[in-house]
């Protein structure tokens, strides 16, 4: 180990400044700081930066912490802190149980799962995975299930017709004498209501402008009665000072008029 | 699973003083005694299962594991949060601690540990927490008879700044400082503490110190002078 110490070896002037360093080497750090002004300076700052984190004091709220037992039942502080629980950890056993079962029952129930055991073993399917097996031919619930059909037929046909008409009508001038009935109240219909839109935008606009010009009028009243008060304030204020300026003037000129005549008064 | 059914205990703050009175109150022999226990020996009742030994060990180390933690992250509650979960790990965690290492280094590990994962997790560097400005009563209140207010403003100055320079310091000079200035450990202590040679620690401290005097000299101080000032 060397006993010389150089200006660059920061490692044994930090062990120097805190005292953990063999006497040794304390004695070689000792002898190079009285030669080297530097070295000096740097320890006194860094002894100076030690006081000042001496300075550095935490805040003391009560802790006081402790275990506690809680092996006997009783109130419980709201301040005690304890690990976050799932709140499924809490549910029973067997209400998880129950409520799995359930789970799988609708699903089976909606998914549509057939269980069949014939000749080639057990078999699953499920309603999405084949379609329904077919019901025999002429039963009744399937003659109750076809009459769906035209009906269904029977809406398109007539939908089909009012949009033939629609078309009909955007094509045509709305004056033509052509236009069928159907088209034309659904015309007025929508320039009624077109017009009743009409009417109560326009009566909103209304009540918003009467309003905006009552809240105008309110505001100016307002700013003027303001104003006034203001004006009168200030009227006061002036008024004051000016008596009070006023009377200082008259004592002023009182005060210079015994001085005159004190002056002018000859000498006994 | 809840802490009372695995570990039949709980934490508690100071507004849970009735609950913890009722466990100190049987350790009143335990704490006259307490004057000559070690931590050793009142680690060694704990693991046995005696509750106040540990209440007893907390009792001398929630103070300086608290201001560990409010050095390192800067904010009160966090330090308090802190704190009561290091002290909550030590007790799960006695059974396994063989003594190896001195039950104060152990309790730091953890509380530094924690301080590094709130740390990571929070995303921040330490907060300076600038309290409201100097109450000159309450200042006066805590100085000693001899203090001059000036005195005490200037020390509560002098502490802010530090408190600053601090937080702009990296985790790991920050840490190596709080642990040799205010807990007097060792370097070696620290190398095992913050898992380093010897040598990064002594580095570590003087580039920390380093900062910090630059930081002080930049608001005004001359630091060379601080230890008449403050003193």
């Amino acid at each position: 180990m060397s006993t010389r110490f150089t200006c660059d070896d920061t490692e044994t002037l930090v062990a120097y400044i805190y005292d953990e360093i063999e006497p040794v080497r304390r004695d070689a750090v000792a002898r190079h700081l009285i030669e080297c002004a530097r070295c000096r300076t740097e320890v006194a700052a860094l002894g100076g930066v030690r006081h000042a984190l001496a300075q550095w004091t935490p805040p003391a709220p009560p802790l006081r912490f402790g275990v506690v037992q809680t092996a006997v039942p009783e109130p419980v502080a709201d301040n005690v802190i304890r690990p976050a629980v799932p709140s499924w950890q809490t549910v029973p056993v067997w209400a998880q149980v129950a409520a799995a079962t359930l789970a799988v029952a609708v699903s089976a129930s909606v998914a549509n799962v057939q269980v069949r055991h014939d000749a080639t073993g057990w078999s699953v399917s499920t309603g999405w995975m084949a379609p329904a097996p077919a019901a025999p031919a002429g039963a009744g619930p399937l003659a109750v299930d076809d009459a769906w059909k035209p009906a269904l037929a029977a809406l398109a046909e007539s939908l089909r017709d009012e949009l033939r008409a629609r078309e009909t009508t955007m094509m045509r001038p709305a004056s033509a004498p052509s236009t069928p009935p159907v088209a034309v109240a659904r015309a007025t219909s929508e320039s009624e209501t077109l017009g009743r839109v009409r009417a109560l935008i326009e009566a909103s606009e209304r009540r918003q402008q009467q309003e905006l010009a009552l809240r105008l009028t309110q505001f100016t009243r307002d700013l003027d009665l303001q104003r006034r008060a203001d004006l009168v304030r200030i009227d006061q204020g002036i008024g004051q000072l000016e008596g009070r300026t006023g009377a200082e003037v008259a004592r002023q000129r009182q005060m210079l008029d015994l001085i005159v005549r004190a002056g002018l008064r000859p000498p006994q | 699973m809840p802490s009372k059914t695995v570990l039949g205990l709980d934490i508690t703050g100071p507004s849970a003083e009735k609950s913890a009175r009722r466990v100190h109150g049987e350790g009143a022999t335990l704490a006259v005694q307490g004057l000559t226990i070690t931590d050793e020996e009142l680690v060694v009742r704990s693991q046995d299962g005696d509750v106040d030994s540990f209440n007893q060990l907390i009792k001398r180390w929630e103070r300086p594991i608290y201001a560990l933690a409010y050095r390192t992250l800067g904010r009160e509650e966090d330090a308090r949060d802190v704190c009561q979960e290091t002290f909550f790990r030590a007790y799960r965690a006695l059974k396994g601690f063989k003594g190896e290492a001195k039950f104060s280094s152990w309790l730091y590990r953890i509380a530094l540990n924690l301080c590094r994962d709130w740390m990571r997790r929070q995303r921040r560097t330490p907060t300076v927490q600038l309290p409201e400005d100097a109450d000159i009563a309450e200042l006066a209140a805590q100085g000693g008879p001899v203090e001059s207010i000036e005195t005490l403003v200037g020390r509560r100055e002098l502490g802010r700044a530090v408190e600053r320079a601090m937080a702009t310091l990296p985790d790991e000079q920050r840490t190596a400082i709080v642990l040799k200035e205010y807990h007097g450990l060792t370097f070696q202590e620290i190398a095992d503490m913050q898992g380093c040679p010897l040598s990064t620690v002594k580095t570590r401290l003087y580039q920390g110190l380093s900062v910090v005097r630059r930081q002080l000299e930049a608001g005004g101080m001359s630091v060379a002078d601080i230890r008449g000032d403050a003193s």
